[in-house]
């Protein structure tokens, strides 16, 4: 834990200092300044911290005024990874309920909508691409590659869940030359998400691969992976992070272990079920945060950075990783980003 | 020019910000440089209580209109929902937070913009409370913001005043680029029922719009 020690800094400087100030007794106190720089406009965003914070952070010694590093950078990255999330609801807008959103999701869950639907995501591993996952509203070629995708599915598995029941669902196989992430064994494994499904699906699926009940909040989609060899289909199960999953003390039973994590947003996980209720050692979590936090993160952990070099400015959605849930080892970094099929209506523009 | 905040102070400043003539005799016992800090004729004194000290500038109160906007921001797997209340001109604003979200922040509510003896002249394009939609009870903030940089001292305000709940300067966390300054405070969490009052904004006379009610705003040096 290294210390900065401060100095008076003035408006808008870069460096981390302090601000004498007056309160409204024009008693003196000193604010914690410093400066952050956006990622979405590079801007630097000068702060002052107000008194109570300040004096909390803050250590006045006989030789000047200090502050720990860490809390510093916390508070910086925090900002960032907010204001990078914020510009993530570009690709969302409003759903009207019970047209684009069923009512019980509308009413519990979620009001927003994909703001296209012919988009797709690209899905990358240590800087390259492993993996297309096609919404069904694509068209031209994206609709055909979906569409067959679709027919090896119905071939194997005839009588399944309407994959276009949502035209924001999500169809999606590993490219041929890439090596599939465990626990999924064949190559031939197609990925499908069911977004804003049914609730009878849920509680069909639940019993069917004999999930354990633990509360959880389940999100508004669920994946089932389709492996055309074996014929077996495996249930992904998408689960929220609140104080069930989170909370080891109070909930031991649900609780999900995770590796630690960059600052981000409020991450989520998935478990993967086999149809005899066996559940899977690995587990993903998944979460959004800038990529230079990702990078460093990937850095300081000795990881591979999933996004090349050329597309960091892309729409970055999140970062799932892959890991043993006994032993926390990571297995694998995806960084997924949102591609419109329309070029004139891609989620960001490049700066 | 109010006396400085830190560093070495005279009493020639306190005589010119009382209106003296700088460099002509005075005392601290004078009456008008007295007045600067409150002080009764003859009682004890320190300097340090002259630091930031400035001439009675008379508060600026108006009655705003107030509006009401609930907003959306959300990705894959996070929606949230927001409430605001207040003031917001949209135009001109470059970063607000939630501005750019699924369903953004517009202009809503009105107020006199502009006084000279606060905030430097500056424009004021925000005077309004955010915070995470019902249900959540997640605490918001609090915010008032110019359409330019300037410097978080008493020449902007040192307390302002909404329907009668003070907020101090020195409580506020303020942060500014070259477009914009702005000074934010914690407050609760919404009302369970959208239009019910939301400390420091009355209810509203409807869930949403750009005029849903009036109340009082002051701003104090």
């Amino acid at each position: 834990m290294s210390e900065i020690k401060l100095k008076k800094e003035e408006l808008g400087s870069l460096a981390t200092g302090i601000n004498p100030d007056l309160d409204e007794l024009k008693k003196p106190f000193n604010r914690l300044t410093f400066s952050v720089k956006s990622p979405v406009t590079n801007e630097n965003i000068y702060w002052e911290l107000n008194k109570q914070d300040s004096e909390s952070l803050l250590t006045e010694k006989e030789d000047g005024i200090y502050i720990e590093e860490d809390k510093v950078n916390y508070l910086k990255e925090s900002w960032q990874s907010q204001e990078y999330e914020d510009r993530l609801s570009l690709a969302w807008v409003a759903g009207e309920r019970g047209v684009d959103i069923p009512e019980h999701w509308y009413d519990t869950q979620v009001q927003i909508i994909p703001r296209y639907t012919a988009m797709w995501d690209d899905v990358y591993v240590n800087k390259e691409k492993v993996k297309i996952d096609y919404s069904v509203g694509c068209t031209g070629d994206s609709l055909d590659k979906l569409n067959n995708l679709i027919s090896l599915i119905s071939d194997k598995f005839p009588n399944e869940y309407n994959i276009k029941s949502h035209e924001n669902n999500i169809v999606g196989m590993y490219l041929p030359d890439h090596k599939i992430r465990p626990p999924y064994k064949s190559q031939n494994t197609i990925t499908v998400y069911h977004l804003y499904y049914p609730e009878s699906w849920m509680t069909k699926l639940l019993k069917d691969y004999q999930c354990p009940d633990f509360d959880y909040k389940y999100c508004f989609w669920f994946g089932l992976k389709y492996d055309l060899d074996s014929g077996k289909r495996y249930f992904k199960l998408v689960i929220r992070d609140d104080d069930k999953t989170s909370n080891y003390q109070e909930h031991p039973e649900s609780f999900i272990p995770r590796p630690q994590l960059p600052v981000c947003n409020e991450p989520y996980f998935a478990k993967i079920y086999s149809q005899d209720g066996t559940e899977a050692d690995e587990y993903d979590v998944f979460f959004s945060t800038t990529p230079e936090l990702m990078k460093r993160y990937c850095e300081e952990n000795e990881l591979d950075f999933p996004i090349p070099e050329d597309k960091e400015n892309g729409y970055i959605w999140t970062y799932g990783i892959v890991y043993d849930k006994n032993t926390l080892d990571i297995k694998q970094i995806k960084g997924y980003i949102k591609v419109s099929e329309d070029p004139d209506t891609q989620l960001f523009i490049e700066d | 020019m109010p006396v400085p905040g830190s560093g070495t102070i005279s009493i020639n400043q306190f005589h010119v910000e009382a209106g003296g003539t700088s460099g002509t005799q005075c005392s601290l016992n004078d009456s008008d440089i007295r007045g600067l800090i409150g002080k009764g004729s003859g009682v004890q004194m320190s300097f340090n209580e002259w630091y930031g000290a400035s001439a009675s500038i008379p508060d600026w109160s108006q009655t705003m209109t107030f509006g009401q906007i609930v907003t959306v921001t959300g990705t894959q797997y996070a929606q949230i929902q927001y409430l605001n209340r207040g003031y917001r001109n949209a135009q001109g604003i470059t970063y607000d937070g939630q501005g750019n979200g699924t369903n953004g922040e517009t202009t809503y509510g009105s107020i006199t913009t502009q006084n000279s003896n606060f905030f430097s002249n500056a424009v004021i394009n925000r005077v309004r409370s955010n915070a995470q939609a019902s249900g959540v009870g997640a605490a918001g903030f609090l915010l008032v913001g110019t359409s330019s940089q300037i410097a978080n001292n008493d020449t902007a305000f040192t307390q302002m005043v909404v329907n009668g709940s003070t907020y101090n300067r020195s409580a506020a966390t303020y942060s500014s680029n070259v477009n914009q300054a702005s000074w934010s405070w914690s407050v609760s969490a919404p009302p369970s029922t959208i239009g019910n009052a939301w400390s420091p904004w009355p209810s509203t006379s409807s869930n949403a719009g750009t005029n849903v009610g009036t109340c009082n705003l002051t701003f104090k040096r």
